[in-house]
């Protein structure tokens, strides 16, 4: 069992990275992470949603939810939501996304989070594995884990409102969906990163030119 | 689908989490198990809430609490309830007897397991994998071995079994060897495991036995002395000890049918050490003296170390091999068959390994020491199945003092023997009263008439351990007797070097069975004498001939001299043996199962030797050769004895004769040709000629000549004279000297004295004259002045803090009118700390004459090897019971 849990955020991070297509940053990271579950239950139709605030701002580049890399079998719908109850992103995790630690990732268009906002990601169980009572939890450091709710559901990845059906502890929740976030890049990175692009712009012209002169 | 409820009355209480629904004691207060229950606070009809179970019959304790962080529980012997998912069950006929329960929610202390053994023989409510249980009974620590410190903590005599309901799934802890310490598997007893590397079959010593597999991580466990990377040997023992585990067949039954993990369901089925292993998941538990792990699922396995039909190719023209036959004794219900059914399954097994060595010379060890009975039963085996006259038998007698020897076959088409085997006749080959002495053998090869001398060996075992925890050959790391081996070794090189002298063919290889591994110091004695140990040359992780406690290593070898190994072409071990299952053997007992079958698979436990030879052509005549210690002084009226005879015969020669002319006038005495002593007692004082003459029937003559110095007879015969009969050398200063008179006469014992040769000396550190007159029958004992307790001591005592001041290794003599009458210890040798034989020993020892002894007597000159239990009986450190009588 791996005792260490920053060794699985390290390790998901170079994986999401290259994963989520974030070129723009090499530093994709799971929010949340802990050992190996020691066991997992598939007992009920459940949404999952998972409290957090943003203690930066960082950028969303993917949502996920948790998979046991031997029972696990269905697809899930996952959400991101503002505390206002505006949905912010969607998507479905499928047996075919990466794994990346204990979750299968399904890239999103980047979602900005504000620092000191708070947030919400939920997640249908569809009747499949989920686990609870983490051990050696830890969170992104630029993130605080503030709960979790669930609701029963019927298969269906229920709206934001009313899911609060019942708050659970403030501590290791219920895994279910999860996110991975990057920073948001600095203006200084903005314009190297410009200043990339205008670069590979200028070379994909010579190139070109290259290419007419020889045709 | 809903999630059965709880009252929400229990919903809130923190028990609820881990014991389920059914509300009682939680039986813990740690804060870590708190901390994990508040996690779970989450209402009856939440996600993973567990069912509902009946109010406990005893106090409801998690299992955690049960186990504790210990190796053993404090709650034994207590009644308790716990409950938890179903892991494994072992309920059926002949399995286990019980299942596995494991509470679901881990309690975050690492010291403590989740897992624990439910013992329900019979029990009237069976229960399945996945179920959610709630069990009472009585908290036990089961001991099923004999050393076991990890006693298996379970729940037994059981009062109710509640199924509550289906659980949740469980999920295997991952397992990686080496484990960091044992701890950290006592911290999972009980629990689901599995191991995601691969494995390797290290030891399947009792699979047919037990059905046990030892698995062992990063390929097979080597000996510490025999290891192919590592040299520390602390540090490799305990790392051996980190990276195995067993794999049981989950049943606690002797002898399964079928014996499990066998790769074919008949008699062509085997598990080789070297096989591989993945897969392996199942509850880790402790029993009988081990870590193991009860399977869930099958482990797959790999063959990755085949057998091969024949022994690698080793080139050259001439091969030669080394092989121990695992006692090959026709004299049934011995160290070997019990059965003629039994000696004919092991002579098979024996033909078809020979047969597949196909050597030109080979060296046998644990043949049955008869003259040729045994030998020659199996050589007419092996004939029958190869041609008449295939092989011959070198016939060398009776060797030695032991049940078994050492023997040499050949192929006479393809050499020829030259002279006579050889015995040596020093007593450094004799250990612990017992003598298995090597036996060599010169050759020639037909084809260029190349010669060497084949020297066999089996030097003394590292088990049967000495009584004494004083002895020099208790176990230093290399096994018990490793410092008799040492003088076997030494012993080995002076007479090889002996052999080479006498006849001028410096070609040797030595073979066998030298108990010592490949880095220990018998082997690098022999290496130390300028010999190669062959092994050497084969890649380091193949260097093995023998699995011994999961650990592979070379107990054989094949050790060439300076000259030969130029000439040798290559060498392998076939491992046919070592590998493989002892349930594959010829024996019938544990057999429920049995796969025998006429194989050279497991025909014995060691793994022989073959050695390829080109050897370099030879003279077609060697001289006759003729060796012995010839002697100088002797005694009128006493043997005289030529001793290390050694006769060959030029090669060629159809016979000879060999004759000792005394120079006293008698007639030549004739000798047989493999003689190795000759004695005469002469009849009076003189200088007297020696020759010793060999005559053979190519006309070669060669003589030994030398010249004798015979002093008169002493005057008094055993049992007409005084002697040291009882000797105490205890704790502190209670250390004496019994003296006896065995006449019927009183002795006048101004005449003798007692002398004191201290650690060594060759000259007396101590004299003590005697006066008085000494009874008829009567004892007088000579003891310390600081002697704890002289009243114990009878008869006629004198204190004597001088001469009764020895303590194991010093010398006494007796002597009379100047003359050394009886000795205890050889005058002039320090022995180190002792003179030992057996149990027996001058240090921390009473010695007791035998009671067949009637005199005195003096022990042989260094060094030759004094025998102190030959005529004293041995007692332990400060028995006095005995002083002052006879």
């Amino acid at each position: 069992m791996i005792r260490n849990p920053l060794q699985h955020l390290v390790l998901a991070g170079a994986l999401l990275a290259s994963l989520t297509g974030a070129s723009h940053s090499a530093h994709a990271a799971a929010a949340f992470a802990f050992d190996d579950p020691q066991f997992v239950s598939n007992s009920g139709d459940w949404n999952f949603g998972i409290n957090f605030r943003a203690d930066q701002a960082l950028q969303v580049s993917a949502l996920g939810y948790f998979w046991d890399a031997d029972l696990s079998t269905a697809a899930h719908n996952v959400a991101l939501y503002s505390t206002d109850g505006v949905k912010l992103a969607d998507t479905t995790v499928r047996a075919s996304d990466p794994l990346s630690g204990h979750f299968r990732y399904s890239p999103i268009s980047a979602v900005t989070l504000s620092a000191g906002a708070s947030y919400r990601v939920v997640g249908a169980s569809a009747g499949d594995y989920f686990f609870f009572d983490a051990v050696n939890f830890s969170s992104h450091p630029g993130i605080t884990y503030l709960g979790n709710v669930y609701s029963e559901s019927n298969g269906a990845l229920a709206l934001f409102d009313p899911l609060p059906a019942v708050s659970n502890d403030t501590l290791n929740g219920y895994w279910g969906p999860t996110l991975s976030v990057s920073p948001v890049p600095e203006p200084s990175t903005y314009a190297l990163l410009l200043a990339g692009l205008g670069l590979m712009g200028v070379l994909r012209q010579a190139r070109r030119r290259d290419l007419t002169r020889w045709s | 689908m809903r999630l059965p409820h709880c009252s929400s009355a229990v919903l809130l209480a923190l028990s609820a989490l881990v014991a389920g629904c059914g509300g009682g004691d939680a039986g813990t207060s740690s804060p870590a198990n708190q901390l994990s229950a508040a996690a779970m606070l989450v209402g009856g009809a939440g996600p993973g809430a567990m069912p509902a179970c009946p109010a406990p019959a005893h106090a409801l304790k998690t299992v955690n609490a049960v186990q504790g962080p210990g190796k053993l529980s404090a709650l034994a012997g207590q009644l308790v309830s716990v409950r938890g998912v179903v892991t494994g069950d072992f309920q059926a006929a002949n399995r286990l007897n019980g299942f596995f329960l494991q509470q679901p929610v881990p309690d975050q202390d690492g010291a403590t397991s989740e897992g624990i053994f439910v013992y329900a023989p019979a029990s009237a409510t069976p229960v399945t994998v996945g179920q959610y249980v709630q069990v009472s009974g009585t908290v036990e620590e089961f001991n099923s071995g004999n050393t076991d410190p990890e006693r298996a903590t379970q729940i037994s005599q059981l009062t109710r079994v509640d199924i509550c309901g289906s659980g949740p799934v469980i999920k295997a802890r991952k397992l990686a060897l080496p484990v960091a310490s044992l701890a950290e598997l006592e911290a999972l007893e009980g629990m689901l495991v599995e191991i995601t590397q691969p494995l390797t079959v290290t030891d399947t010593y009792t699979l047919g036995r037990y059905g046990e597999l030892r698995l062992s991580a990063n390929g097979r466990l080597y000996q510490q002395n025999n290891h192919p990377t590592l040299t520390d040997r602390a540090a490799i023992s305990d790392l051996n000890a980190r990276s195995q585990i067993l794999l049981d067949d989950g049943a606690a039954i002797s002898n399964p049918t079928p014996i499990p993990y066998l790769s074919a369901s008949d008699s062509s089925g085997t598990r080789r050490v070297g096989d591989t292993v993945t897969s392996v998941r199942g509850v880790l538990t402790w029993g009988f003296d081990a870590w193991r792990i009860e399977p869930t699922q099958a482990a797959t396995f790999t063959p990755a170390n085949p057998r091969t039909v024949a022994p690698a190719a080793v080139g050259g023209s001439l091969r030669a091999g080394s092989l121990n036959v695992l006692n090959y004794f026709t004299t049934l219900n011995q160290r070997g068959a019990n059965s003629s059914a039994e000696l004919a399954r092991q002579r098979d097994k024996l033909v078809t390994t020979i047969a597949g060595l196909d050597a030109d010379v080979l060296g046998l060890m644990e043949i049955e020491n008869t003259a040729t009975v045994s030998l020659a039963d199996l050589v007419a085996a092996v004939n029958a199945k190869m041609g008449a006259n295939t092989y011959a038998l070198v016939n060398s007698g009776t060797p030695g003092t032991d049940a078994i020897k050492v023997a040499v076959i050949y192929k006479p088409a393809r050499v020829s023997v030259v002279g006579q085997p050889q015995v040596p006749t020093d007593p450094d080959f004799a250990v612990d009263g017992g003598l298995r002495p090597p036996v060599a053998q010169r050759f020639a090869a037909r084809a260029n008439n190349g010669s060497f001398w084949f020297v066999v060996n089996h030097l003394k075992s590292k088990g049967s351990c000495p009584a004494s925890a004083s002895s020099v050959d208790r176990d230093d790391g290399q096994g018990c007797w490793n410092a008799s081996r040492v003088r076997q070794a030494t012993a080995l090189n002076k007479w090889v070097a002996q052999l080479v002298a006498g006849s001028g063919e410096a070609d040797v290889l030595m073979v066998g069975d030298f108990n010592a591994y490949l880095n220990e110091d018998p082997i690098r004695t022999i290496e130390a004498a300028g010999f190669e140990d062959l092994l050497k040359r084969l890649p380091a992780s193949d260097r093995y001939t023998y699995v011994f406690n999961g650990e592979s290593g070379a107990l054989d070898h094949g050790l060439a001299s300076s000259k030969l190994a130029a000439q040798v072409t290559g060498v392998t071990v076939w491992h046919i043996n070592a590998d493989e299952p002892i349930a594959l053997d010829y024996n019938t007992e544990f057999k429920t199962d049995d796969r025998y079958a006429v194989t050279p698979f497991r025909s014995s436990d060691h793994d022989p030797v073959l050695v390829g030879l080109n050897l370099n052509a030879d003279a077609t005549i060697f001289e006759p050769v003729l060796g012995a210690t010839l002697p100088v002084t002797g005694q009128a009226g006493s043997a005289t004895t030529i001793s290390d005879i050694s006769a060959m015969l030029s090669n060629g020669a159809a016979s000879g004769t060999l004759g000792v002319d005394w120079g006293d006038g008698s007639a030549v005495q004739m000798l047989a040709l493999n003689a190795t002593t000759a004695a005469k007692t002469y009849a009076s004082a003189g200088t007297y000629a020696l020759r010793l003459q060999l005559d053979d029937s190519n006309g070669k003559r060669v003589t030994l000549n030398g010249s004798v110095v015979i002093s008169a007879a002493p005057a008094p015969s055993a049992g007409s004279d005084v002697f040291f009969s009882e000797y105490v050398e205890g704790t502190s200063n209670n250390k004496a000297i019994e003296l006896y008179n065995p006449t019927t006469l009183a002795i006048d014992l101004a005449l003798y004295r007692i002398k004191l040769f201290s650690n060594g000396a060759s000259s007396a550190s101590q004299t003590f004259p005697l006066t008085g007159t000494l009874a008829a029958g009567a004892t007088l004992v000579v003891y310390h002045g600081a002697f704890g307790n002289p009243a114990a001591i009878g008869g006629t005592k004198i204190a004597s803090s001088s001469i009764a001041n020895f303590n194991g290794d010093d010398a006494l003599t007796l002597e009379k009118n100047g003359s050394v009458i009886d000795a205890i210890g050889q005058v002039g040798v320090d022995p180190g700390t002792e003179w030992t034989s057996g149990t027996a020993s001058t240090l921390n020892r009473t010695l007791r004459r035998k009671s067949a002894i009637t005199g005195g007597s003096i022990p042989p000159n260094a060094p030759a090897f004094w025998d102190v239990a030959l005529e004293w009986n041995v007692f332990p450190v400060d028995t006095f019971d005995g002083l002052g009588t006879r």
